[in-house]
């Protein structure tokens, strides 16, 4: 479990060992491995034979986070709070006997496992871009439990430890130096211990600032002036940002600015206490529900299509060099991919190419990537402007502009060059993948994969599933997303898929408020505080409300008689059709886009609205959700989705639904089914029959009780 | 209930040049003693008369930690039955002080008091000139919290008042403060300030500017241009969705600056003053206090006067004179339009935005002001109002005798 080895120079190393599993991960039981090392270290501190200990492991993890599985079930206070403190202590008893100790971090540290780095008087890890340290505890909602958030105030003060702890980001080793949350860096295992050895053969004594008399937080306290400004501006952005809907962020500042004034034991118990809070709120338990356990399940592959080997892409070819074949080229390349990049003409290709050699370099800045890892994804790019050059890609994938005809004829010209175990992908959001697939020698080989924009950076990919394509195409739509690090929701060739189609709900609502009286200030405002991260009037806009009105008309088709018209149909078209006002592209919808300055809310479009009604806010932020979570249930029963997890996922990736409910079906679990039922069915009542509730959710509400 | 009496006001100049006040060289406890001394001697009095010091202080802390009112009271000799203590409603401090003297003369505990308060921010506020630095981010966000200033644009959009009101109100503050120095109009009240050694360190207010024009204000800067601390904006939309945005309204010139001071008001029960040959120069007729929306903060005037007029029956038709704090110019604005106050009654002498804000002095400021206004007029009834932080207001109605 923990092996320990002594040299001649009295340096112990503790090398991490866990029995059973491919790599560490902080549980009960290394704890109890401690306890006895611990003991021994104390012991032959006092008889004079120890120098310090290198803390270091055997697996290609240095620590991992964790158990969140216990934290997603748990409920109860004081078992929270034991187990907080109980790690607290384990934390004080390695960094407080006065042995020095030295984290050589070999492998990641996040979460849980950096704390333990964080007790250690020293780190140096490898200088390896595949390493990442952090503490990542916020983006499921809750902060680290083993005194991280004081310990780093006190290493690096309020100011420059508050954005490391909200942020939750994972730092590389270079990056991470940098923040100051490393000490060194070393470029092999080897030098990494004889840094180590000499760091521990010129400290006397391991003890923390905060074990020190006399010494102070750098840049002070919440009681100096200067840092209760910032805590206060601090607090401003969060609230302004999150409103009252991310606890754990406010409760990183809330510990920093108590802690400061706090002795160290008593701000590490303070952390204890939030942190226990925090694991027993509705946000946490949401939020791991969708990062962990919804994440698992798309990445176990829950939804892929079974029986068919797994498919490793080596080259993929991209048809069209714009932002959208870039930043696809750009993943690809990150992932070890070979990437043929096809334009009209190789001169447009090449401008891609230095969009993707651009990106990259402020990623070698940043000591995300290593230079000669740029130079080796650069030369996995091939510019081209003939198809002949697809000839060995396992995929080709168009991302040229939305007109069938040009689609179809890229196909054509691509299909020549493929062979027959290669297939064809098109990123189209509005041409139906079927009607695409009619045109193709191999219809069965063909599937959309739908990218968002920026696509290096949105971790979502529709993988559309047209009438002709074959089971084993979406299979391996699924292994190359995967391939890529995203995460694949395979959706139903119908308009908007999945993600655009709830979306547009969403729009639709905050359209349909307006008409109701509600000003456009409101519905923009309040959507935000619901958690929304674009409005939807500003949506509207940025989409275009041509769109907006074609995905509406196209649910008009599919429904047919069946079909209700959306209250919100009227303004769309008033604005659109009479008034000529297409959205942001035109610099005219719903907002007004002077030549300088931000786009404010067009003032003629109070002529087009009924007078101002009084409002009830909370009603407003429901409707804004709600409108979303039936279509998403919608989607469901009709299996334009296929799992609640890659609902939840694609909602949250998609259109930013808010994580902190966990994701648009995970909203219904958190409301509870039947209040929810209730709430639609007083909804329907009071706004329409768009709120009445799918057969599907009746019946979970049956069987859930 | 005993009715209340207003004896005396008196108050030190104000002088508002940061750097270089003059009351930057005077401790606090001093600039409290000769108002305490001008009392004495005004009013033929010895000191130990007074049943207790009722001072409005916002920042009980450093010079002031004693308990300041007692200290200065200990300082000045007058005899150890003089109690005194120090009470914080920001800037509607001095106005709650009168109106709890008031409150325990009428319940018959004591028959002579003296009400005010002292701010001396030159020398503890130096530090965040901004008055508040909290660093507990659970009350902010509970409280969504924003500053004044940007409260006080809040209160101006969603009231309509535009940047050229605001600042055509700064004009009328300080033409108004100008002609009645002038004139001499605060000459009875305000106490001249010597040093030590009886040499001369202010004698009256430093009015802000020499020269104003409202284009010359036209010019600067708003205190919050949008985006100016991320974060405040939306915080002040999350409490008033329907405004699609907070207007930049105030600017250093049309706010008021923070300055140094002191004011004390005596009063007691008529029995009393008749006793110590004292002469009743204004009534107490009712009193009020509120606290409105926290997030848009300055209502509270507005409110409390509504109150003070609703316990004595009155309408704002009947009140002559009005005196309202102008920490921004949106506050008396709103409070004008708001009880229909016609301009010429409201603030008649100029305010704060002129002279200064010596916050935890302002209502007694504005009771003295209003108390030599009406006696200049001839004026039988007037009211002072003051909106404070957090939506607090506190409001007294005066009738001369």
């Amino acid at each position: 479990m923990i092996h320990y080895k002594k040299d001649t120079e009295n340096i112990v190393t503790l090398t991490l060992d866990m029995d059973n599993r491919s790599e560490n991960v902080i549980n009960q039981k290394i704890w109890a491995a401690f306890v006895p090392v611990i003991q021994r270290l104390k012991e032959e501190k006092k008889q004079g034979k120890l120098r310090g200990v290198i803390l270091t492991s055997a697996k290609k993890t240095f620590l991992a986070g964790g158990d969140l599985e216990y934290i997603f079930q748990v409920e109860n206070a004081e078992e929270i709070f034991a187990a907080a403190e109980g790690m607290k202590k384990f934390l004080r008893d390695l960094e407080s006997p006065g042995v020095p100790v030295v984290a050589a971090i070999n492998g990641s540290a996040i979460g849980a496992g950096f704390e333990v780095a964080l007790a250690c008087h020293h780190r140096i890890a490898l200088d390896d871009p595949k390493i990442a340290v952090g503490l990542p505890e916020v983006e499921i909602g809750l902060i680290p439990a083993g005194g991280s958030i004081v310990r780093l105030m006190w290493l690096l003060g309020i100011e420059k430890a508050f954005p490391i702890l909200t942020g939750g980001k994972r730092y590389h080793p270079n990056a991470a130096l940098h923040a100051g949350i490393l000490d060194e860096l070393a470029a092999t295992p080897k030098e990494m211990m004889q840094k180590a050895k000499a760091w521990l053969l010129r400290t006397a004594e391991g003890r923390r600032p905060w074990d020190t008399a006399g010494r102070q937080i750098p840049g002070g306290t919440a009681w100096d002036s200067p840092v209760a400004k910032k805590i206060m501006e601090y607090s401003a952005g969060l609230n302004g940002k999150y409103f009252d809907n991310y606890p754990a962020p406010q409760a990183i500042l809330q510990i920093l600015s108590e802690a400061s004034k706090l002795e160290f034991d008593a701000a590490c118990r303070l952390e204890s206490r939030y942190y226990t809070e925090l694991v027993r709120s509705r946000q946490c338990k949401n939020m791991i529900n969708a990062f962990w356990f919804d994440e698992n399940y798309i990445k176990n592959g829950s939804d892929r299509p079974k029986g068919f080997g797994k498919f490793r892409p080596k080259k993929i070819g991209i048809i069209g060099a714009g932002m959208m074949g870039s930043g696809i080229a750009l993943a690809c390349l990150q992932n070890g991919l070979q990437v043929v990049l096809k334009d009209v003409s190789k001169l447009i290709a090449d401008r891609a190419s230095l969009v993707v050699w651009k990106k990259l370099s402020e990623a070698v800045s940043q000591g995300l990537v290593l230079p000669e890892e740029q130079e080796a994804m650069l030369k996995r790019l091939q510019t081209t402007e003939r198809s002949e050059d697809f000839a060995d890609c396992d995929l080709v994938l168009e991302a040229v502009i939305e007109n069938q005809m040009v689609k179809q004829k890229v196909f054509r010209e691509a299909e020549n060059h493929l062979d027959e175990y290669a297939f064809l992908a098109s990123n189209s959001i509005s041409i139906p993948i079927t009607t695409l697939s009619e045109s193709l020698a191999r219809p069965e080989q063909f599937a959309g994969l739908h990218f968002f924009h920026p696509a290096e950076e949105v971790p979502l990919v529709e993988i559309v599933r047209g009438r002709n394509t074959s089971e084993e195409t979406v299979a391996k739509c699924f292994d190359f997303v995967r391939a890529i690090q995203k995460i694949p929701i395979i959706v139903k060739d119908d308009w908007g898929f999945f993600v655009a189609r709830v979306q547009n709900t969403y729009i639709l609502e905050g359209i349909a408020l307006l008409q109701e009286g509600i000003s456009p200030a409101v519905v923009e405002n309040l959507s935000r505080q619901a958690g929304m991260p674009r409005s939807p009037l500003a949506l509207a806009d940025d989409l275009g409300l041509d769109l907006v009105l074609k995905y509406e008309q196209q649910a008009a088709a599919h429904y047919g008689p069946k079909y209700i018209q959306h209250p919100a149909v009227d303004l769309v078209k008033k604005l659109l059709l009479d008034l000529g006002r297409k959205g942001r592209a035109q610099k005219a919808g719903f907002y007004h886009y002077p030549e300088q300055g931000t786009r404010m809310l067009w003032p003629g479009l109070q002529e087009l609205l009924p007078p101002p009604e009084a409002f009830d806010a909370q009603d407003v932020m429901d409707r804004l959700l709600l409108a979303q979570v039936l279509e998403a249930v919608w989607c469901m029963q009709e299996g334009v989705i296929q799992s609640v997890a890659s609902a939840n996922l694609g909602s949250i990736y998609g259109w930013g639904f808010p994580a902190f409910k966990g994701g648009v079906m995970q909203y219904i679990q958190d409301y509870g089914v039947a209040p929810f039922l209730e709430k639609c069915r007083e909804f329907r009542e009071r706004f329409g029959p768009r709120f009445r509730s799918p057969r599907l959710l009746k019946e979970r509400a049956t069987t859930i009780g | 209930m005993q009715d209340a009496y207003l004896f005396d006001a008196v108050r030190t100049p104000r002088d508002c040049r940061l750097p270089g006040s003059a009351l930057n060289e005077i401790k606090p406890i001093d600039l409290l003693g000769s108002l305490l001394e001008a009392v004495q001697l005004r009013n033929g009095l010895q000191g130990d008369e007074i049943d207790d010091l009722l001072l409005g202080v916002v920042q009980p802390l450093e010079d002031y930690s004693v308990n300041i009112a007692r200290a200065a009271l200990m300082k000045m000799g007058w005899g150890q039955g003089v109690s005194g203590m120090t009470l914080n409603r920001n800037a509607a401090s001095g106005l709650s002080a009168l109106n709890l003297a008031a409150t325990k003369l009428g319940a018959g505990i004591d028959s002579l008091v003296l009400a005010g308060g002292v701010d001396s921010l030159s020398r503890t506020m130096l530090r965040p000139l901004d008055t508040n630095s909290i660093s507990d981010p659970e009350w902010l966000r509970l409280a969504r919290y924003i500053p004044q200033s940007l409260a006080a644009d809040l209160l101006g959009t969603h009231d309509g008042v535009t940047r050229e009101a605001a600042d055509g109100y700064a004009v009328r503050s300080w033409q108004r403060a100008l002609q009645a120095q002038q004139e001499g109009r605060f000459s009875s009240s305000v106490i001249s300030l010597t040093d030590r050694n009886g040499l001369p360190l202010l004698k009256e207010d430093q009015i802000r500017w020499e020269n104003l024009t409202q284009e010359g204000l036209a010019h600067l800067e708003p205190v919050n241009p949008p985006l100016h601390t991320p974060g405040f904006h939306e915080i002040a939309l999350s409490r008033f969705p329907h405004l699609e945005t907070v207007n930049p309204i105030h600017t250093e010139g049309n706010s008021a600056p923070l300055t140094d001071g002191a004011a004390l008001l005596l009063l007691g029960t008529l029995e009393k003053g008749r006793a110590l040959g004292l002469r009743p120069r204004a009534r107490i007729r009712s009193m009020s206090h509120c606290c409105s929306d926290p997030v848009i903060a300055f209502l509270g005037a507005t409110e409390a006067a509504r109150q003070c007029l609703k316990l004595a029956g009155l309408t704002p038709k009947d009140v002559q004179l009005w005196q309202c704090n102008e920490p921004f110019a949106a506050i008396p604005l709103y409070f004008e339009k708001a009880m229909d106050v016609p301009e010429e009654r409201l603030n008649p002498n100029g305010g704060a935005i002129a002279l200064g804000k010596a916050v935890a002095a302002s209502g007694a400021i504005l009771m003295g002001m209003l108390l030599e206004e009406m006696e200049r007029l001839g004026l039988e009834t007037g009211l002072a109002a003051v909106a404070a932080e957090g939506g607090a207001g506190v409001a007294t109605l005066i009738e001369r005798i």
